[in-house]
């Protein structure tokens, strides 16, 4: 077991470093740089220019900035936001905690609610409320992030008047209770977007082993239903269950990028979205640093969990 | 069996029940919810009016970089800093000036020193007086060459220091105070101070001397301090949560006034949700940079409890033209000003809500020439400008790549209408939509044909100046013939107000003439509050960094 968690890691470090290099040499590639939002006074001369591009290194080739920057990183330094003045590893870390009570929330309630409805689809298939759960989440899944957000803060903030458009906090009051009443929203916003397709992945894989012979074993020793389907099925139906929601894990920061901005919830998505506005190239690494650790941490966690649920995943590797 | 799967059934059915509730709100589980979290937000708003606390919730769209009000050029941060700090005037948008740190300010009689006499009772919020000696420190920091200071170029007007603004050697700047409450600017040369009044004083944020003095000017970005600032303004600065909100508590002994609330808030708000806000009551009014956007304002207008005005402004868009192509010829670049049908534009698109621009300056600005109104290339006549297109050669199959960048509604569907515009008198273009950092680059490289940029205005009629100049950054339609900026420098030469009009008069037919950019229209700022808050004056908004906070009276 130790021996496949080293393995994995192994893996993950050069990955790691060629998500840094290729995002790196894109957003450098990308035209506009951080001087053109920095020079956007009207009065700014092109020495001014020259000269700030040359005391931010900016001249350099791409490469150099870019083993620069590694040396840096070695250092656990992220370096120093072009936007802010401010240190890069602060600015992440601040924005970090946000990000994850967001997409963890979304991520726990979406289970909660797809995982038991996939059950009910799959025991009785083609079942109204198969259909139901199913049409359901078919349209959660493909209205966009932002239409759903806009759709609930008219009907929730405006309309009802009983949760807040949009913030962390109510002014002030820097309680549980408020971020709660603030998370409620943005978090129901990515729920409906993830529920479809780990629905479909439960109802697909209960399916398929509601039809397994040891289900029928364990129906002909005569017990109890809900035990055949929770401990009999679903441990079994549950693995590509967790790959959905392993692969899931980044398309979660993605999706968070857009409710984040639409909810101004102050997270690493609405930072991103600054940062390349502005073409912080700082910023953007630290946080595709710390995204691409959180990835490729999911992914080695989800490994794990395959070994858990099924031996056979961990002596075939 | 059979009764285990009723009770499967039935908790699938619990389950799904609240997963339904959850996801579309509907039903009664809905309404439970309300009624619950209507009681706990009834029982916070008692818990502030116990407590009296008034607490004003201002809303901005844009993000604030940095508290340190001398590194940036970005109008989120200006406008937060100016709730924290002062600056020597307030600036009207009709181009006068009001006392804010300076109580009054004259000139010596050649007109080549400005004397500032600043307020006796300001304060700093640590209790220590504001002296002329933190003015002094003040200038001496935005002119080192210690740090880049952004906006340096605003101290070039000084005596010591060099084209860029720069210090000569360390402090060289000749900023002197006279005595505890008086400070002497000298000129480079004598000149009309209502430039230095309007360029300078707009974003020189006095910053505190007996703070800071011990900090070098190269670590003085990086420093501490700006992450929990003092300075003397209304507003106190307390906490921010980065990238949602900051909180302010009123700076009750701030020697303009007391403000009437007992905390300020700016949030973050994405600006699709500003009415929103402003209907629930989460917000209470706008950040000067911050406006209704133009779909929401009849909704606005209309919103009982919302005060809604709009207020014209200096600030202008325009069409840039590559004047470096060599088949944009001032003949071209005249017919395509005149293809355009900006009254369209202004009653369509703006709903009204701006003014066409013929020139840089409109018609209520104090240095606009009239003579510009009767001169053909501003004229709108499709006809004459095809029969131009047709009599100069045109290549009907040219394509001429316009470029405009996302983020402002407004400019984007101006752009199509452009593009009929000019298909009319046949020129053919291909609109290309690009981010701002991306348009900037291609507009500063010369890499285009036509493209959309914006420029905030001002008091001051040189503020195009920079816009046609070689040698600047936003010299975007690559003008090299250096007769126009020469001419537009001149004028900041002149000390008399008669002396710089004849010069901006001049100033203003050229560019009509030689038509580098068609100004298309002048914006109104769609300003909203809380009808609970009066003496806000959306009017007085200064570029739209005064808010004069501590003068709003707040009935909550």
């Amino acid at each position: 077991m130790t021996k496949y968690v080293i393995k994995r890691l192994l893996i993950a470090i050069p990955t790691f470093f060629g998500i840094t290099i290729l995002v790196y040499f894109l957003s450098s590639l990308a035209p506009g740089s951080p001087l053109e939002m920095l020079m956007a006074d009207p009065m700014a001369t092109k020495e001014d220019m020259e000269a700030l591009r040359a005391q931010m290194g900016l001249d350099q080739p791409v490469i150099i900035q870019y083993l620069r920057w590694l040396q840096n990183l070695f250092q656990g330094n992220l370096g120093t936001s072009y936007r802010t003045n401010l240190p890069v590893m602060g600015m992440v870390l601040e924005r970090l905690g946000p990000t994850l009570i967001l997409t963890i929330a979304s991520t726990v309630l979406s289970v909660l609610i797809a995982v038991p409805l996939g059950i009910v689809s799959a025991y009785k298939p083609y079942s109204p409320w198969d259909y139901i759960s199913s049409g359901l989440s078919f349209i959660g899944a493909s209205t966009p992030t932002f239409f759903t957000g806009l759709v609930f803060i008219y009907v929730f903030a405006v309309k009802v008047g009983i949760l807040p458009m949009g913030g962390m906090y109510d002014s002030g009051i820097e309680t549980l209770g408020s971020m709660v009443r603030h998370l409620i929203l943005p978090c129901l916003t990515l729920t409906v977007f993830n529920v479809g397709s780990i629905l479909r992945q439960t109802r697909g894989s209960m399916m398929e082993v509601f039809s397994e012979d040891y289900i029928r074993t364990a129906r002909a020793k005569g017990l109890m239903e809900l035990r055949v389907i929770i401990v009999h099925g679903l441990r079994n139906a549950l693995i590509p269950v967790v790959t959905v929601l392993s692969t899931m894990i980044p398309f979660l920061f993605g999706g968070a990028v857009v409710a984040e901005q639409v909810f101004s919830w102050p997270g690493l998505g609405s930072l991103m979205v600054q940062s390349i506005n502005s073409r912080d190239y700082p910023t953007i690494m630290g946080i595709t640093v710390v995204i691409a650790a959180a990835v490729l941490l999911g992914n080695i966690i989800t490994d794990i969990i395959y070994s858990i649920l099924d031996p056979k995943i961990r002596e075939s590797r | 069996m059979k009764k285990n799967l009723k009770k499967l059934t039935a908790l699938a059915l619990v389950l799904s029940m609240a997963a339904l509730t959850a996801c579309g709100g509907s039903g009664n589980g809905g309404a439970a919810e309300t009624t619950s979290a209507q009681a706990d937000s009834s029982s916070q708003t008692e818990g502030n009016a116990s407590s009296g606390e008034k607490v004003v919730t201002i809303a901005q769209t844009g993000d604030w970089d940095t508290f340190m009000p001398m590194n940036t050029t970005n109008t989120g941060a200006d406008n937060v800093n100016e709730l924290m700090f002062d600056r020597l005037m307030i600036i009207n948008t009709d181009g006068t000036f009001e006392p804010r740190l300076a109580d009054s300010w004259e000139t010596n009689e050649t007109q080549d020193k400005i004397i500032y006499h600043l307020n006796e009772n300001a304060k700093w919020q640590d209790g220590e007086p504001v002296t002329a000696d933190d003015v002094v420190y003040s200038a001496q920091v935005a002119s080192s060459s210690e740090f880049n200071y952004l906006r340096r170029i605003r101290m070039q007007y000084f005596a010591g220091t060099d084209e860029t603004g720069m210090e000569l050697s360390t402090d060289s700047i000749e900023v002197k105070a006279l005595d505890e409450h008086t400070v002497e600017f000298t000129l480079k040369e004598p000149m009309d101070p209502s430039i230095v009044y309007a360029m300078v004083n707009r974003d020189f944020f006095i910053i505190p001397k007996h703070l800071l003095s011990e900090i070098s000017d190269a670590d003085l970005v990086n420093a501490e301090f700006w992450q929990s600032p003092v300075g003397s303004g209304p507003c106190v600065f307390e906490s921010t949560i980065s990238g949602e909100s900051i909180q302010f508590t009123a700076n009750k002994d701030y020697y303009l006034g007391a403000p009437d609330f007992d905390r300020l808030v700016v949030k973050k708000v994405q600006s699709s949700n500003l009415l929103s806000g402003l209907m629930s009551g989460e917000i209470d009014a706008l950040s000067g940079n911050t406006q209704i956007p133009l779909q929401d304002w009849q909704a606005a207008k209309e919103t009982e409890g919302v005060t809604a005005q709009s207020v014209p402004t200096y600030a202008y868009q325009y069409m840039a033209m590559n004047t470096s192509r060599d088949y944009m010829t001032k003949e071209i670049r005249q017919a395509m000003s005149m293809a355009i049908n900006k009254q369209v534009i202004v009653d369509q698109l703006l709903q009204g809500e701006g003014r066409v621009a013929l020139g840089p300056l409109p018609d209520d600005h104090q240095y606009y020439n009239e003579a510009i109104e009767s001169m053909e290339p501003v004229q709108y006549d499709p006809e004459k400008a095809a029969q131009i297109v047709k009599d100069a050669g045109w290549d009907e199959s040219r394509e001429l790549d316009m470029l405009v960048s996302t983020g402002n509604e407004v400019r984007e569907k101006a752009a199509i209408l452009i593009q009929q515009d000019l298909q009319k008198i046949g020129i053919k273009t291909k609109i290309q939509t690009l981010d701002f950092p991306t348009l900037l680059t291609n507009a500063r490289n010369g890499d285009y044909d036509i493209c959309f940029i914006g420029s905030a205005g001002s008091v001051d009629p040189s503020e195009s100046v920079p816009n046609i100049t070689v040698g600047y950054m936003n010299n975007f339609t690559q003008l090299t013939d250096p007769a126009l900026g020469l001419l537009g420098e001149s004028g900041a030469k002149e000390i008399t107000f008669e002396a710089r009009k004849a010069i901006y008069d001049e100033y203003q037919e050229m560019i009509v003439d030689w038509m580098p950019m068609a100004f298309l229209y002048f914006t109104n700022d769609l300003f909203a509050y809380n009808s609970d808050i009066e003496n806000v004056r959306p009017e007085n908004l200064d570029y739209n960094v005064n808010k004069l906070v501590w003068e709003w009276k707040v009935n909550k």
